[in-house]
């Protein structure tokens, strides 16, 4: 029976990435921008003063091209975008990095998987077409952030799209999530809002301030909303209705928690004793007695339209300017991808965590939220900062005692760890001294893309992760033996780095410092480079593959390739 | 100062612990020593109870499953579990859990956590768990396996180092384990390594993140250096103690649990996968019961013929049951209210059976047992305090389970 999609599959995955939606490419250009960086820095500046603080120092151009490959582009330098770095001045490195990256089309794919995360998470990826929509989902999103439609329009769109999910790949949010009422309430709030009011789904939020039927009011917006073979669309009718137990015929008393952690309390009193949502469309069971719940917003609901549709009126409702969640979710989430360290962790808990900076929030959304929601033009603002362009590393050994003073300020950047994805680009970047860009030959691009997802499948991305997690010993054990750094290590390959690197290297000692370039992004020390071009030099001719291979092997596995500095 | 909730919470937890810990302590003298390590044989998919452990042969919901005699008077098994009816003495069953959870991936993670899903905190599995509060230094491999699972049991709250090791078949060697250059090459390669790291971490007084990553390396070198890697080799086995266990993936991994279990490895994981039989259920059943049957009944065997039966717990489930309603595509579908698990082993009192199904499949099960409460007597029995806190990475202290041991099993 699945035999037929199976051979789809293909097909559809050429399709999915050849990016059908290409439009004109919108810049922002740095003029735009300047004021939005200037009222960053300001803030901060004032910030460090008035806590005594001094920001570390600017990191160097082959750092900042690192932060921002990794970030912007989701891999490391090629040998060849070095290359170019080195022509450039250095008084106008930092300029011409972030242009350059700004301006790659890989740029537009990781702002869209970016998106993607916050929008769906990892959606479960047990099942081929649940994938395949997921690329659909991104694929519409790289063309939307290519022209730069702004965060609100999209987000708009996501919640109220109706149609098949392959003609319009908006849907694949409200499929995602089974297209069902409760599991869209606590998507919409925790990925638009940065709030987590699904705690109050089956009891009242013991801190915050929702209620349950805080909860149940937003889910009722998406009650009307049908799925079938012509795709989802709203019905003109329906409402949330909940079947209640047997022998109830009133909605429940509040339940009483004592502490985080009890939900399962319920079923002891009653195991059968919870109301069921009944999946909407469908009729209660003759005779049960049920309980109905009108549409409401959890606060402000002057902010909510009259619509005939219902998630429409949502869409409004959420994307409002007046909705003090929406900019400060986004802004939030992006500071902390870029920065490492989000102004409140975790990302959407925006209503019960004091940020750490809650001025530099409140002025992030403002400038957000006055650009007209412009997802591009606030990358650029927050990685043309001082505090993007700060070094990881203690200038003296009282600040290395306590890092968190000053991380917590942002005077000193967190070191941050590399997703699966970022290993897996970087790895077989290394293989390559070229980028794998839009210049690139398209089926090499394929090969690369089906490289890295051979990795990851091994290696483990949870997609539903915006960071990463810590490493388990499987990982390692994978890097230390698994096959994909034995490819690109491979010391009989002619087209390999191994052979490469030492054809067009001058010298030992320029052949050292291009591996070092292309696994670390950074020179060797001159002790480092002497360890390894006397082990190149002293190497028999038949050998200094085998050491080249070796030194790439280890540059690849050291701790420091596993984090951005 | 008011105290915040923080504080309020732990407040709360102290006075818990202060009030658990007596009794516990009493009651643990009184039973048999605690088990040392748990064996889980998951039923991925939701295993129906009527053509295994809870057959209701003859009426409407039977299909034609038939019903066999077992070694415990009065209990009868599904006639796809022959070998398991001849040592149905040697186990416990439930026959009535009840949950709300009629979702795969809600319903395995309620049976292996003992909470619901939520997205607001990822609550560690029984098995994470048992590796955690069960240390054993000199183990070199890890002390968490899993095998065949398409989802692995995780370290949830307690950290990814408590995730499963995952394991595909037995057959294949365990991958990434061998250095793909010469022993001298590759510890030149790590020599250089070590110094590499050294320079990078010393700039930056390398915390617990950035140590990670050398620390695991060592672990690596370890593993990969260790005899007790032998463990994963079933091969190593007679070829009659492997035809014992069957030619399936599932019974190799229960071959290799034995293995594992015996070199001092505290929790394993086995998964048998294909149970989701919404179309042609009765013949989809048929080869994964036999696979059961076979692997389970030699693992019995075998544990008890090295004297480790006593100190091993094993528990086969999955994540749910199946409707008593046969569908009209001849297939059952997620059911809820009233499905079985098998216990065995590790002190429990086994030969009884808890619970009871309406043979009707209408009315709720006798005796109704709650996810919870079946985690809280295999912690029992693993001497693991389930009434212990432990603070989430967000800070916030939960209680490890919350249900309560069933004490007719203890």
């Amino acid at each position: 029976m699945r035999l037929w999609f199976l051979l789809l599959l293909p097909l559809g995955l050429l399709l999915s990435l050849s990016e059908p939606d290409r439009g004109v490419r919108r810049r922002v250009s740095a003029e735009r921008a300047e004021p939005f960086v200037a009222a960053i820095d300001e803030h901060l500046a004032e910030a460090w003063a008035q806590a005594g603080l001094e920001p570390a120092p600017a990191v160097d151009a082959l750092t900042l091209m690192r932060r921002l490959w990794l970030d912007l582009l989701g891999t490391t330098p090629s040998l060849s975008e070095i290359r170019a770095l080195q022509e450039v001045p250095p008084a106008r490195a930092q300029a011409w990095l972030i242009e350059r990256a700004l301006a790659d089309e890989r740029f537009d794919g990781v702002l869209a998987e970016r998106l993607a995360r916050i929008a769906v998470g990892g959606q479960d990826a047990k099942q081929d077409d649940l994938t395949y929509r997921r690329r659909r989902l991104v694929s519409w999103l790289t063309g939307q952030v290519r022209r730069n439609r702004p965060w609100d329009a999209l987000v708009r769109q996501l919640v109220s799209a109706g149609g098949l999910s392959t003609d319009t790949p908006a849907v694949n949010f409200t499929i995602s999530q089974d297209s069902d009422p409760t599991k869209l309430a606590a998507r919409t709030t925790r990925a638009f809002l940065g709030v987590r009011i699904d705690c109050a789904q089956c009891h009242d939020h013991p801190f915050a301030r929702w209620k349950q039927r805080d909860f149940e009011g937003l889910a009722a917006f998406y009650a009307r909303l049908r799925r079938d073979l012509t795709g989802v669309r709203e019905a003109s009718e329906g409402e949330l209705l909940f079947q209640l137990p047997a022998g109830l015929s009133a909605p429940p008393q509040d339940a009483d928690h004592a502490a985080i952690g009890s939900s399962t309390r319920l079923e002891v009193k009653a195991p059968f004793g919870q109301p069921v949502l009944i999946p909407p469309g469908q009729k209660p069971p003759a005779g049960a007695a049920t309980r109905s719940v009108a549409p409401a917003v959890p606060f402000s609901p002057e902010l909510l339209p009259e619509r005939s549709s219902r998630r429409d009126a949502l869409a409004a409702w959420l994307t409002a300017p007046q909705n003090p969640y929406f900019a400060q979710a986004l802004v939030n989430r992006f500071w902390s991808w870029l920065l490492g360290r989000g102004l409140v962790e975790p990302v959407d808990e925006l209503d019960t965590t004091r940020p750490r900076d809650p001025l530099l929030l409140a002025l992030l959304a403002e400038r957000f939220r006055e650009s007209g929601f412009d997802l591009r033009l606030l990358v650029r603002a927050i990685v043309s900062s001082e505090a993007y362009r700060l070094d990881s590393a203690p200038r003296t050994d009282d600040e290395a005692q306590d890092l968190e003073p000053a991380s917590e300020a942002y005077a000193l950047r967190p070191l941050k760890p590399l997703r699966g994805d970022q290993l897996a680009a970087g790895i077989l970047q290394a293989g390559s001294l070229r980028p794998y860009d839009q210049a690139r030959a398209p089926l090499l691009r394929f090969a690369n893309w089906a490289q890295r997802n051979d990795f990851t499948r091994r290696h483990g991305d949870d997609l539903a992760l915006e960071e990463a997690q810590d490493e388990t010993l499987l990982q390692r054990l994978h890097l230390l033996n698994g096959k994909t750094l034995r490819e690109v290590t491979k010391h009989d390959d002619l087209f390999g780095p191994v052979t490469r690197i030492p054809l067009l290297a001058p010298s030992d000692e320029a052949a050292v410092e291009a591996a070092f370039l292309i696994t670390l992004t950074r020179r060797p020390s001159p002790a480092e480079s002497q360890r390894f071009s006397a082990r190149l030099a002293g190497a028999p001719k038949g050998e200094r593959d085998r050491v080249m291979s070796d030194l790439l092997w280890t540059l690849l596995n050291a701790t420091e390739f596993a984090w951005c500095r | 100062m008011p105290l915040d909730r923080r504080s309020l919470l732990r407040l709360g937890a102290l006075g818990a612990i202060g009030a658990a810990c007596s009794p516990l302590r009493a009651l643990a003298e009184e039973g048999p020593p605690p088990a040392k390590a748990l064996i889980v044989l998951w039923l991925n998919g939701g295993p129906s109870q009527l053509e295994t452990f809870d057959p209701h042969p003859g009426g409407a919901i039977g299909g034609p499953t038939r019903a066999i005699a077992t070694r415990q008077r009065g209990v009868s098994f599904a006639a796809g579990l022959p070998r398991l009816a001849e040592r149905a003495d040697r186990l416990a069953l439930v026959r009535s859990l009840v949950t709300k959870e009629g979702e795969h991936d809600r319903g395995r993670y309620l049976m292996r956590t003992g909470y619901a899903l939520v997205p607001t905190v990822q609550h560690p599995a029984l098995s994470a768990v048992v590796s955690h509060e069960c240390p054993r230094p000199a183990l070199e491999i890890p002390a968490h396996v899993s095998f065949l699972s398409p989802r692995p049991p995780l370290g949830g709250y307690l950290g990814v180092s408590y995730d499963a090791f995952r394991v595909g078949d037995p057959a294949q060697p365990v991958p990434d384990l061998t250095p793909r250059v010469s022993t001298e090459r590759f510890e030149r390669r790590l020599a250089d390594l070590e110094e590499l790291d050294r320079g990078f971490l010393a700039r930056r007084r390398a915390g617990r993140a950035t140590g990670q990553h050398r620390a695991l390396r060592m672990r690596a070198r370890e593993m990969m250096a260790s005899e007790q890697v032998k463990a994963f080799r079933v091969s190593e086995e007679p070829e009659r103690v492997r035809e014992a266990y069957g030619e399936s993936a599932f019974g190799r991994g229960c071959l290799a649990a034995r293995r594992l279990v015996e070199v001092g490895v505290p929790a394993v994981e086995v998964t048998l996968s294909g149970w989701d039989t919404h179309a042609d259920h009765f013949d989809q059943s048929h080869p994964l019961c036999e696979r059961l049957d076979q692997g389970f009944s030699a693992l019995l065997d075998d544990l008890l013929a090295r004297d480790l039966l006593d100190s091993t717990l094993i528990v086969c489930m999955g994540e749910f049951g199946r409707t008593p309603r046969i569908n009209p595509l001849e297939g059952r579908d997620h059911w809820t209210r009233g499905f079985s698990v098998a216990l065995a082993g590790g002190g429990l009192r086994v030969g009884q059976v808890l619970g009871s199904t309406d043979p009707e499949g209408r009315a709720n099960p006798a005796d109704p047992v709650r996810a919870p409460d079946l985690l809280a007597t295999l912690y029992r029995r693993l001497g693991v305090d389930h009434r212990q806190w432990f603070d989430t990475p967000q800070g916030r202290p939960i209680r490890l389970c919350d249900g309560e041991p069933l004490e007719r099993l203890l």
